[in-house]
């Protein structure tokens, strides 16, 4: 079964570098969305592993509606009525924007590695959500379009997750759950604030967003 | 046993119940003055409660319920009774004024604002009652979220730019306190916790000593940028005044009061359990110490420059939050002078940004120039301001000098020169700037310009200058008594919960 562990492992990494190097808004939901499905199997392709459990399933599926079909969903209906249906100006240039994530994923493994507690079977795992989180950021930072900031949130977010489950098991449903929660409610929150930013400003190019200062 | 346990469930569950009640009651409410009603009942039944908690805690070290997930010492109770009777009680009476007359406030607007508002009651008093360090998370970004929506002001882009900033930051701020949340649990599984007992804080503090030291101190950096973020801890400080001075009053007073304490709490939480794992236990506290004393020091400079009174007052903020850290990271010696400070702070902050909010939409602007002289023309809230400037730079009476002489006594205590020095010379600088502005708006002639004044203010001036209100009364001078109170008189039972407050902090029994 750690064939199909490493498999879904190497598919989340994947997209973190297809996402950096995209423009196209829709073709990067749906990357999104790839991502949150793979994501979403981990936890029960550990159960299959370890002993399937009750929890286990649970949050599997929760993951899997949530971050395979929930998230996308708000992203699409939120680049639904805006103009640009690409991101034409990014902070970062596309083809640097992927050497950098290569990059980060090389600091990734480096950085697992040096930490001793870890079992070396969760090598992988530990560089997978470590790149991820790096990724998630490095898109919040470098680009300029509201949408792409909540995509780089959700990616933060799916790297956390992605470590939990690296780290510690057997953390209690009810905290799953509510991080979980907490994260749909995020993502729905920050759609609506891009709609309307979308609506007062006729765009939601982050960068412009500069009357507040001192 | 049994039923003493039924009742602490019941006192603990209070403080989720109550908010969420009072959020159903709203949909009944036939009238905007109706939902502010309610708002106001339900935050101050939650205030009784906590004293309830207070006085429940006299003979016990804890109150814990729900296998450890819930659990309350006098510590949390401390912060609860500033939640409840010093910020959300004050700040929901205080609406009463600032709405009055508002055009935008339909039932529906008002609705929205009185949901939002339990909402961060409820979220912010988890944080507080969580033994559990994940639910403790789930709360703060919770609160991260039902706050964004309340500094949206009806028809104003720049309020959106001020939430977009601010839910951003601190959504990114707090996933990392998340990171240092996992890694805390991991290092309390490798110390032989089992899963669910290596997320309660008492579990995890029992075995503090046997704790991963380099996994702990990872887990607390990510700890303190996290929830630093959203306390305003500077570097990481550039939401804060643009939510503070775009918010509308009590929201800003409610941000300011209490938000940032709640993050600077969770901090402070995980700082003995950090301290116990490492090998030089004064690491954590250092850490906090340099945080707290950046923050202290960049505000000061930006207090300097800033012209409008919101803004500035958000910086302030910035600056306590830090004086606070700064009296945690000096040990168990400050942390007596960091919990009377939050107190002193939540106090003068709130007053100062209700007097602050209100002049605001009186004049249509936040500039300073605006307010000069303006105590003549509305001498609660000019006077309000004026004084509640004083007791924030910490004038001799007010309790606020009280604390700050004892936290630079502390610092002297343990020879901590260079932050004790840092902090002094910031404090300086904030005093003559704001002890200027607090004498423009009580001496100086008001300003002539009638284009910052605008309509606005006219239309204000026919129901502003005839009658003030008793609610509004209360809401200015009462914490201004209190202050003045508190700096010359502490009453024995103050000073004892207090103590035993800080004594819970640094020995999680």
């Amino acid at each position: 079964m750690t064939a199909l562990n490493d498999l879904l492992l190497v598919t989340i990494l994947v997209t973190n570098i297809a996402l950096s190097g995209n423009s196209r808004l829709k073709t990067c939901i749906d990357i999104v969305s790839i991502q949150g499905f793979a994501l979403g199997f981990l936890p029960a392709v550990i159960g299959l592993e370890t002993g399937m459990s009750v929890e286990l399933v649970v949050i599997a599926v929760a993951g899997i509606v949530l971050r395979g079909i929930i998230f996308p969903h708000l992203l699409k209906k939120s680049i639904q009525n805006a103009s640009a249906s690409r991101e034409l100006k990014p902070l970062v240039g596309y083809f640097l924007s992927t050497v950098i994530s290569l990059i980060l994923i090389a600091l990734s493994l480096w950085l697992s590695k040096r930490l001793q507690f870890l079992d070396s079977s969760l090598l992988l795992f530990s560089t997978v959500a470590l790149a991820t989180i790096f990724t998630g950021t490095f898109i919040i930072v470098g680009r300029r379009l509201a949408v792409m900031q909540i995509v780089g949130y959700i990616l933060l977010e799916n790297g956390i997750y992605c470590l939990g489950l690296a780290f510690v098991r057997e953390i209690p449903l009810i905290v799953e759950l509510g991080v979980l929660f907490d994260a749909i409610v995020a993502v729905f929150v920050m759609s609506v604030a891009t709609n309307k930013i979308h609506e007062e400003f006729e765009h939601f190019d982050v960068v412009k967003l500069d009357s507040l200062k001192g | 046993m049994d039923t003493s346990g039924t009742l602490d469930l019941l006192l603990m569950g209070g403080f989720l119940a109550i908010p969420i009640l009072g959020a159903l009651a709203m949909l009944a409410a036939r009238a905007p003055r109706h939902v502010l009603i309610i708002n106001f009942a339900a935050s101050l039944a939650a205030g009784i409660l906590s004293l309830g908690l207070a006085f429940r805690l006299s003979g016990l070290d804890a109150v814990t319920v729900a296998d450890g997930f819930l659990r309350a010492d006098h510590f949390s109770a401390w912060h609860l009774l500033l939640l409840t009777l010093a910020v959300f009680s004050p700040a929901s009476l205080f609406s009463f004024s600032y709405f009055r007359n508002d055009s935008h406030m339909t039932l529906n607007g008002m609705r929205r604002f009185g949901m939002l508002w339990q909402g961060s009651l409820a979220s912010m008093s988890l944080a507080l009652i969580s033994g559990n360090i994940g639910i403790m998370w789930v709360a703060i970004e919770a609160s991260t979220l039902f706050t964004a929506f309340l500094i949206l002001r009806e028809g104003s882009s720049a309020s959106l730019e001020a939430m977009w900033r601010y839910i951003i930051m601190c959504s990114v701020g707090v996933a990392f306190a998340f990171i240092g949340t996992l890694l805390f649990a991991a290092a309390a599984q490798k110390a032989g916790l089992n899963g669910s007992d290596s997320l309660l804080l008492e579990k995890i503090y029992s075995v503090k000593d046997k704790l991963n030291p380099s996994l702990a101190m990872a887990g607390f950096i990510f700890v303190l940028i996290g929830y630093g973020t959203k306390a305003g801890l500077a570097p990481m400080h550039n939401w804060l005044p643009d939510a503070h001075s775009q918010a509308p009053g009590p929201v800003s007073a409610m941000f300011s009061g209490f938000l940032l304490n709640t993050a600077l709490y969770c901090i402070v939480r995980f700082m003995p359990i950090a301290s116990g794992a490492s090998v030089d236990p004064g690491r954590p506290l250092k850490l906090l110490m340099l945080l707290g004393v950046l923050s202290i020091a960049l505000s000061s400079i930006f207090i300097f420059f800033q012209k409008d009174a919101k803004r500035m007052l958000a910086y302030c903020s910035v600056e306590h939050l830090g004086i606070i850290a700064f009296g945690y990271a000096l040990g168990p010696v400050g942390t007596f002078a960091a919990l009377f400070h939050t107190l002193n702070h939540s106090l003068a902050k709130t007053t100062g940004f209700f007097t602050a909010g209100m002049l605001g939409k009186k004049f249509g602007t936040n500039d300073f120039s605006a307010f000069e002289g303006a105590a003549k023309k509305y001498p609660l809230w000019g006077g309000g301001l004026a004084i509640s400037l004083l007791a924030l730079i910490g004038v001799a009476p007010f309790s606020v000098f009280m604390s700050e002489f004892l936290l630079v006594k502390a610092g002297i205590d343990v020879s901590a020169w260079l932050p004790t020095g840092i902090f002094l010379a910031a404090t300086c600088v904030v005093f003559v700037r704001m002890l200027k502005h607090s004498i423009n708006i009580v001496w100086k002639p008001a300003a002539s310009s009638a284009m910052t004044a605008g309509h606005s203010a006219e239309a204000a001036d026919i129901e502003g200058k005839t009658k003030n209100g008793f609610v509004a009364i209360v809401v200015v001078v009462a914490p201004l008594i209190l202050l003045l109170v508190l700096g010359l008189w502490m009453p024995e039972f103050l000073l004892d919960f207090m103590k035993r407050a800080g004594e819970a902090l640094w020995s999680v029994r």
